[in-house]
Formats: C-alpha cells, structure tokens, sequence
C-alpha cells in the first residue's frame, strides 16, 4: 500500500465514523418527531397547526435549503476538480443560502412568540419549538462550519486530508436538508392537513 | 465529471418537482379530490420519494466500489426510528382511548 492509499483509506475511516455520528443524530430527530406526533393534538385551548401555520413562507424556507444543498455539492464538485476560487464562490452562496434560511425561521419564531404562542403556551406548542429549534441550532454550527472550511480552501493546500474534511462538512449540511424534509412534511403538512 | 454534474442537476430539479407538487396537495387537496387523510399519506410518500432522491443524488449513499457499511448503518437506523416513531404512536393512541 502506497502512502497515497493509505491517507485514502483512514480519510475514508473517518467519513465511516462521521456516518455513523449523523446517524446517532438521525434518532435524536426520531425521538423528537415522536414527541410531536404524539403531543400534535394537545393544543390546550391555545393555537392549533392550522391557525398557527403560515405556509408560504415554510415553502420558502424548503426551496431555499434544497437550493443550498444543491450549491454545497456543486461547491465539493469543485473541490473535487482542484478550482479553489469557484469552491468557495458556490460555499458562499450556500451560507448566504443557509443565512436566509435562518432568518426565516427566526423570524417565523419570534412572530409566533409575539402572538402568545410560546413554547410554554401548550405541549403542541413545546414539540413544535423543541424539533424545529434542534434542526435550527443544526443549521447554525453548520454555518459556523462551512466559514471555517471557507477559510481552509482559502489558507491550505487541497489535499487529501483537506478535501476529506471539507467532505464532511458537505455531508452534514445534506443530512440537514434530509431531515428538514421530513420537517416540512409531518410537522407543516400534516399538521396543516389534520 | 460532467456525469456527477448532470446527476446534481437531475437530482435538484427532481426534488424541486417534488417539493412543489407536496405543497399544492397540502394547500388544495379539493383540487386532487383528497380527502384530508388520504392527502397526508400522499404527501408522506412523496417525503420518501423525495429523501431517497436526496440519498441517491446528493449523499451519494450508494457508492460504485469498496465495502457498503453506510448502507447497512442507515438500514438499521431506519428500523431503530420506524420502531420509535411507530410504537409511540401506537401505546400513546392506545392509552388516550382507554383514558376516555
């Protein structure tokens, strides 16, 4: 085995053992998912999904994160091919993609908030906070990620171990569109629907 | 790799078809002639539809060579949830009927 093999195969280790994190991750949605279905219905005379819901606005926020997950991967397409100046031109968009996706939903919160409809408001209300807000905090470290990993194509050589690390990053910020899905279907959909 | 480009672009444009033609069953399911339940078993499929288009073109899950241990690790985290959210929902609806 040469010494490029090598870096390959223990690059390749760690993308295995980020895998894995992202699934420890996946159950942590799971559980919260859970907890509101269960809670969906326990309104306690305070707003119900329906009401409470503004649904163009959540289309808004999906299209832009599955535009940002498309940038992200022309942005690894890039790295892949070596062109370090349109890498970080597509990660940019990402952020600025991802930024937008934020305050949205910061905004979309404190609007609930200003209404009454805090999280201590009703046990669909807490859910609600708890999964939408754990995907949010996920999408902010993700941010904070992809500036660092910017400044690393800028500063460093791409090579092997870089383009692994950078590799990871862009895995994370699909497995948050992965989950936002699912976010927009159970929690906005069927939340509107039923 | 003009075919990993064409893959992203097919990829994106599939899951923008997907995304809109959900948000316009949730928003007039008369239009479909759904009724409310059936409209929210068909957007949960196009959920799946949608995230196994994201785990195909964009996570890239099924690779071409080497070993496929991300598969087998998704697969049992996939039984891990559906045993989670399933049974939850099953003892909780349970207990809310005999609480009546």
């Amino acid at each position: 085995m040469t010494e490029m093999d090598e870096a390959i195969e223990t690059n390749d280790t760690k993308v295995f053992g980020f895998w894995v994190y992202l699934m420890t991750d996946l159950v942590i949605f799971a559980v919260l998912f859970a907890c509101y279905i269960v809670l969906r219905a326990n309104t306690y005379g305070g707003p119900t999904p329906k009401e409470l819901f503004h649904l163009p606005s959540v289309l808004a926020e999906t299209l832009i994160l599955l535009t940002s997950s498309f940038t992200c991967s022309l942005g690894m397409l890039a790295v892949h091919r070596q062109l370090k100046n349109w890498a970080i031109a597509w990660f940019i968009m990402t952020f600025l993609l991802g930024g937008a996706f934020l305050c949205i939903e910061i905004s979309e919160f404190i609007e609930f908030v200003g209404k009454g409809a805090s999280w201590q408001r009703s046990a669909f209300l807490s859910s609600f906070f708890t999964l939408v807000g754990t995907h949010g905090l996920h999408i902010s470290f993700g941010l904070l990620w992809m500036v660092v990993m910017m400044f690393r194509i800028a500063l460093r050589p791409l090579t092997e171990h870089s383009v692994s690390r950078i590799f990871r990053m862009a895995l994370f910020w699909h497995f948050l569109d992965f989950v936002w899905i699912f976010i927009f279907t159970v929690v906005y959909g069927i939340g509107y629907l039923l | 790799m003009p075919h990993a480009l064409s893959m992203r672009v097919t990829g994106f444009i599939l899951s923008l078809m997907l995304t809109l033609l959900g948000y316009f069953i949730i928003v007039y399911p008369e239009f479909f002639y759904f009724k409310a339940p059936i409209a929210a078993s068909v957007i949960f499929i196009l959920a799946l539809i949608q995230s196994i288009v994201q785990l195909l073109f964009f996570i890239n899950i099924w690779k071409e060579e080497g070993t496929l241990w991300n598969v087998g690790i998704f697969i049992s985290t996939v039984s891990i949830i559906f045993i989670i959210i399933f049974f939850s929902i099953w003892i909780i609806d349970h207990l809310n009927y005999h609480m009546r």
